[in-house]
């Protein structure tokens, strides 16, 4: 019980996975969202720093067509194109981001859909997730958790990946240089290709793969 | 608290150099080992002598000494709750750390530390810990200091294998990596089967890693495994490899394999058939029964003592000379007093 088909995270999969019908819809609503959460910042109808996806998209969408609907999800700062993905309702989820009483743009949730959580803080759903993957394993169910190259070098990331021995938590990381964000050259130690998230992980005996990425437009802001 | 200020360079005791010769590392284990057992002695003999748990170095004295005599006096240690031994093989005077242990005010730190903070600054010795890991992102600091004043120094940090299983680790060999941080990270791995001391597999129960130095290597730093019970082996390999973490080419890692000593098989540490006979070490069968396969395969001092070549008189003039000065040195500690109580807040400094 509880064992993931890593196979599902392969970067093959993922690339040959169509493109077409739902999941294109997916990546331009993603993408329609997003450019009017810009256009309403710049109106100053929403308040604080919002952080957007666009540029990666594609990943949110291919996660989430690859999970069962009793799989678990967390998110990052970046989360609105995982929520949509995931069949939030674009209305409930812009409702969310004006809420000017309780504005929590970075701490999304949607237990409905087992949308565990957001969070601003780096590598800071890892945990959750983990916690999360103990109550997965009874179900048979998996848990994805999102984040950055920047968590990868947050202790938790790697105790949680000694914690998880691997298999149990299906983990994604999105290794994107974009513009305006930490680059992994800059903040991992190793030399080399940048696949350094990858490396770290397989001594932990976690399965990775890497995709590829950066073929996107860069995000501005 | 002692003066962090004071410079290691200007203090009167020198720790060896790595020119010390055979009789005089042999000493150094042999002063661990009867300073141990003289604390063991102090726990089992005297009720509510040392309050709590301690820990001690009795089969690990070839990391320790091997280790200490790689270094210089001017450089850093940052050591573990197991730290008596450390600070013994870095020089500290065994009178002082006797007494620290017991928390009196002879000791290094005014009996206000005990046996988890045998600190002892102008060795070098700028913190213990109990806290798994909790010293690692301080020897980083203290690298950081090194780098940003240019000083010719490594900061040397002792831990167990059990602190790969702490975020702090982490974060603290990729920040010492990225930032080339002269830290010499010496991990003694202390439950290892004596046949798998040189090299191979060996897992950690709690570690997901096949190697510990699969991690380290992952974060591009040069990373070596050692036998932690041979003392030559220690010392030659981290003398050759320090002086290029001395020049700023960033940190190392080494792993020293150590075999449980059987006394510390338990809760707290026993004396198997008492006091350690030197007949053991030259005869293995000589010992009792539970410590024979140890004597013969992973006692550091044993394996010195027959790599040596030591006569037996050789090795008795210098274990009569140690045990007169742990005697000598129970004496001092036990004739200081204790803190009074109204002296609490004294050299609280913030």
């Amino acid at each position: 019980v509880g064992k993931v088909d890593v196979s599902i995270l392969s970067a093959d999969r993922l690339l040959r996975w169509p493109i077409g019908g739902d999941s294109l819809n997916g990546v331009e609503r993603s993408r329609a969202f997003e450019e009017r959460v810009i256009d309403l910042c710049h109106r100053k109808l929403l308040g604080g720093f919002v952080d957007i996806d666009i540029g990666k998209e594609g990943v949110a969408v291919c996660i989430a067509i690859t999970l069962r609907e009793d799989d678990y999800l967390y998110g990052t700062a970046r989360s609105h194109g995982h929520f949509l993905a995931r069949g939030t309702g674009p209305n409930l989820l812009m409702a969310e981001l004006a809420d000017k009483d309780t504005y929590h743009c970075r701490h999304l949730m949607a237990a409905g859909r087992r949308l565990m959580s957001a969070t601003g803080s780096v590598g800071g759903t890892i945990p959750l997730a983990l916690g999360t993957a103990f109550l997965a394993r009874e179900q048979g169910a998996v848990v994805a958790v999102f984040f950055r190259d920047g968590a990868c070098n947050a202790g938790s990331f790697h105790e949680c990946l000694n914690g998880g021995l691997g298999p149990q938590i299906a983990a994604q990381v999105q290794d994107i240089a974009l513009k305006g964000s930490t680059d992994s050259t800059l903040v991992c130690s190793e030399s080399g290709h940048r696949s350094r998230p990858c490396r770290r992980a397989r001594d932990l005996k976690t399965p990775s793969c890497q995709t590829p990425s950066g073929s996107l437009p860069p995000n501005s802001g | 608290m002692m003066d962090f200020c004071s410079d290691p360079d200007q203090s009167e005791e020198k720790t060896m150099s790595p020119t010390s010769d055979t009789r005089q590392l042999l000493r150094q284990m042999m002063t661990i080992r009867r300073a141990e057992e003289k604390v063991i002695h102090f726990a089992t003999d005297h009720e509510g002598l040392i309050r709590g748990h301690y820990h001690v170095y009795i089969g690990q004295e070839a990391s320790g000494v091997g280790t200490c005599a790689s270094i210089d006096s001017g450089d850093y240690v940052f050591t573990t709750h197991r730290n008596h031994g450390h600070v013994i093989a870095r020089g500290g005077e065994l009178g002082p750390v006797l007494a620290e242990i017991i928390g009196r005010t002879g000791g290094y730190n005014r009996g206000r530390g005990g046996t988890f903070h045998v600190i002892a600054p102008h060795l070098g010795i700028l913190q213990t810990s109990g806290v798994v890991g909790g010293c690692l992102p301080l020897a980083a600091g203290a690298a950081f200091s090194i780098k940003k004043l240019g000083k010719d120094r490594v900061s040397l940090v002792f831990f167990g294998d059990g602190v790969l299983e702490e975020g702090a680790f982490y974060e603290t060999i990729n920040m010492a990596a990225l930032w080339k941080l002269p830290v010499v990270f010496v991990c003694e791995n202390n439950g290892v089967a004596h046949h798998l001391r040189r090299g191979g597999p060996c897992q950690s129960s709690s570690l997901a890693a096949r190697h510990l130095t699969d991690i380290t290597e992952a974060f591009s730093i040069p990373s070596m495994i050692v036998d932690g019970c041979d003392l030559e082996a220690v010392r030659s390999t981290l003398t050759a490899a320090i002086p290029e973490v001395r020049r700023g080419a960033g940190p190392i890692f080494i792993e020293t394999r150590i075999t449980r000593w059987p006394g510390n098989a338990g809760l707290s540490p026993i004396l198997i058939g008492g006091d350690y006979e030197l007949d053991w070490a030259f005869s293995p069968v000589t010992a009792p029964r539970e410590l024979q396969d140890w004597v013969e395969h992973s006692d550091p001092i044993a394996l010195f003592i027959r790599a040596s070549g030591m006569t037996r008189h050789e090795v008795e003039a210098i274990d009569s000379d140690v045990r007169k000065a742990v005697e000598e040195a129970a004496r001092f500690a036990l004739a200081s007093p204790a803190p009074e109580p109204e002296a609490a807040l004294e050299h609280v400094f913030a």
